[in-house]
């Protein structure tokens, strides 16, 4: 069964990555929208592997069988990160720990994460949340990040400590989207029909959406406003790289927010006939969201590359410097368009994206 | 008298209208009366009430009684029970059983359900479930007419017990599972389980309260009222179906029981797991922030730079040392 606010949001998630990246990449801006998109998709991982497990309950598969497909996907999507870091960010970038390793790793997490209570999963969070910033502590995070872009040396020891602190998203604490995903599905949705299990739970996780984006505006507010008090040496108050604690709080905050609120007015209360075009654009997107997310970087990227090769220089000559903000805004809209009209033919063509390849090598 | 088509002619017999919205009325005799009979939980023990059904915790009300000249056979039945009493002597001309049968008839719904007819001392009763036409002399139709309520009520409790049961079929066996194991995935689940139990102690519990007034051993000496009861019950076979009952309430019970104490055998073991799993999580934090820590350059790096850092300020004096050596000299 489809929703359409699970597609509606995984297609804003999807257009963010899309802007956010053309900009950065080709004209070196980072626009307000940044850091909305990744949390946003890493979440709704959580909530459809929820969905795809109660999928196979309601078939009776075993657990052994699911624990098998769950496993082959993390590492399916694992592999296709590091495939995506060298064929896309060239060789040199192959343990950069992009978004497609940190979901895998959060697919794997979840296998472990289904047969337990969901109150020990959000424990773990919590617990993941307040440990990453004394990791980063541990292990000077900004001696990795000193041209503001992920730098570590080729060596096993920069290799597992990109995995797990300094990377672009490491497991700390970017881990905790999945599965608070993962949780807020398994407490909405109702194991046998899918249905929400009263809007009571809806109203729930808005309040807790409205109640973290609060506590995190607040935070921001006293960092601002009351700087003189506070000690000189803090980190960052509002930051996606590293994610500080105002972010993360934020970014959950909003992620539970737009789901719960979306999921309560549209897919309950909204009749289905209702902007029944909106609906099904963001179903044709959210089917081949992963297709999309890797074709855009191949699309910006690869010309960029192959132009500082011609040119006699690095590859990465013209990164962020390639051309104007305005005509990256309008190159990342002419690729959803031309991204639309693909996904569209690929329906009609019945073509598969990487979305099946995934289930046909893992299923 | 009677009426519902027209092979069927009697005396009183009133036909009309089009095929499509034909009605038909029973003239009936004087000193007719219709009752509307609805059962109910007692509440207190002062209630008003017309008939106590003994220790099932049930009463029936009357919520209306008038007397009647006709019926309208076609007059679609009430969710309480209606009661048709028909005064008769032994020697009238019509039959009256003919006559009022339709009326019984229609409360059937198309169901397989067949009307009974109870002859016994010149009283004749036609039930259905919903509607009831007693025949018998005036002195007499009081008693026949609460006797027969009475066993049309434990007939019906029957009949709501056996339907509660076949409805739980389908849940019965996608719980079935859980009777074996429960798992976390089961959690979700424990609230309609729990329902689903309480649902079958209820039946069993209306089961056992209805068994007494079903297997009631033969009063002696009969009474018109006792032998009705006997009869209703033998013609209804409710022994039988009472025995098929205990049988499917037990495949229930069974189930339901399995799964009670799987429940709860999990969630006690879950609660004591609960704490084990926080001990592993803070245990799982530290070790990661300690191989955290383990591969930072922050402890690696001094035990190699410190040497090369220092190596200047060590070898200045040294040089300083030697020249004045060879100044001296």
């Amino acid at each position: 069964m489809r929703y359409s606010s699970i597609d509606l949001l995984r297609t804003f998630a999807i257009v963010v990555m899309v802007f956010v990246h053309f900009l950065e990449n080709l004209s070196g801006v980072t626009p307000l929208i940044a850091g909305t998109g990744a949390p946003l998709f890493m979440f709704l991982s959580g909530i459809s592997y929820r969905l795809w497990l109660n999928g196979q309950y309601r078939r009776s598969t075993s657990e052994t069988r699911i624990s098998q497909i769950t496993i082959r996907r993390g590492l399916f999507l694992i592999g296709l990160g590091f495939l995506f870091n060298v064929f896309v960010w060239l060789p040199e970038d192959a343990f950069s720990w992009d978004v497609l390793t940190l979901i895998g790793s959060g697919v794997i997490a979840m296998n472990l994460a289904r047969n337990l209570p969901p109150s020990i999963t959000l424990f773990a969070c919590v617990v993941t949340y307040l440990i990453s910033p004394i990791a980063r502590n541990l292990v000077d995070w900004p001696a990795y990040w000193t041209e503001h872009y992920y730098d570590p040396d080729l060596t096993l020891t920069d290799t597992m400590v990109g995995y797990f602190v300094t990377g672009y998203f490491p497991i700390l604490p970017w881990i905790i989207y999945p599965l608070i995903g993962f949780v807020t599905g398994t407490l909405v949705f109702e194991p046998d029909r899918d249905d929400a299990r009263t809007p009571a739970t809806l109203r729930r996780g808005m309040f807790v959406g409205v109640t973290l984006l609060g506590l995190a505006s607040i935070a921001i507010a006293v960092r601002t406003y009351a700087a003189d008090l506070l000690p000189a040496n803090l980190p960052q108050s509002w930051s996606m790289f590293p994610p500080s604690l105002e972010y993360v709080t934020a970014s959950i905050g909003f992620c539970l927010l737009g789901f719960c609120g979306l999921h309560d007015r549209i897919d309950r209360r909204m009749p289905e006939s209702w902007l029944a075009g909106v609906r099904s654009l963001a179903a044709v997107f959210s089917r081949y969201s992963l297709t999309i997310y890797l074709l855009h970087h191949v699309v910006h990227l690869w010309p960029l590359w192959i132009y500082g090769l011609m040119m006699g220089q690095e590859p990465t000559e013209y990164w962020g410097q390639a051309t104007t903000p305005a005509m990256a805004t309008v190159l990342a809209i002419l690729f959803l368009a031309g991204s639309l009209l693909m996904v569209k033919w690929f329906e009609k063509s019945d073509t598969q994206g990487v979305e099946a390849w995934m289930r046909w090598l893992c299923d | 008298m009677i009426a519902p088509d027209k092979d069927f002619p009697s005396p009183g017999l009133q036909t009309g209208g089009t095929p499509a919205t034909r009605f038909s009325t029973v003239e009936l005799p004087a000193g007719s009366e219709s009752l509307e009979i609805e059962f109910a939980k007692a509440t207190a023990v002062d209630e008003p009430k017309w008939l106590s059904m003994g220790n099932t915790g049930a009463i029936a009300r009357l919520l209306r009684r008038e007397p009647v000249e006709s019926v309208d056979v076609n007059q679609t039945p009430s969710a309480a029970l209606a009661v048709l009493m028909v005064p008769t002597t032994g020697s009238d001309p019509v039959d009256w059983v003919q006559a009022v049968r339709p009326w019984v008839d229609i409360a059937r719904h198309g169901s397989l359900i067949q009307t009974v007819l109870l002859t016994l001392q010149g009283a004749q009763i036609l039930w259905c479930p919903g509607r009831i036409a007693v025949l018998a002399p005036p002195q007499r139709m009081e008693s026949v007419c609460r006797a027969i309520v009475e066993a049309a009520y434990y007939e019906s409790e029957l009949c709501d017990i056996e339907k509660s049961i076949d409805s739980g079929w389908d849940h019965l066996q996608s719980d079935a599972s859980i009777a074996f194991e429960f798992a976390e995935r089961f959690v979700g689940r424990r609230e309609s389980l729990a329902t689903r139990f309480a649902a079958v102690v209820a039946i069993r519990t209306r089961y056992v309260r209805l068994m007494p007034h079903v297997l009631v051993p033969h009063v002696y000496p009969p009474t018109l009222a006792s032998q009705i009861g006997e009869r209703f019950r033998e013609r209804t076979r409710m022994s039988e179906r009472l025995d098929l009952v205990a049988e499917k309430l037990e495949v229930h019970e069974r189930i339901y029981d399995l799964c009670s104490q799987r429940v709860s055998e999990f969630m006690v073991a879950r609660r004591g797991h609960m704490l084990e799993w926080v001990i592993i999580i803070l245990l799982a934090a530290q070790t990661i922030l300690w191989f955290v820590d383990y591969l930072s350059p922050a402890t690696t790096t001094p035990a190699v730079s410190t040497p090369a850092m220092s190596t200047p300020a060590m070898s200045t004096p040294a040089v300083t040392v030697t020249e004045e050596a060879v100044n001296v000299q």
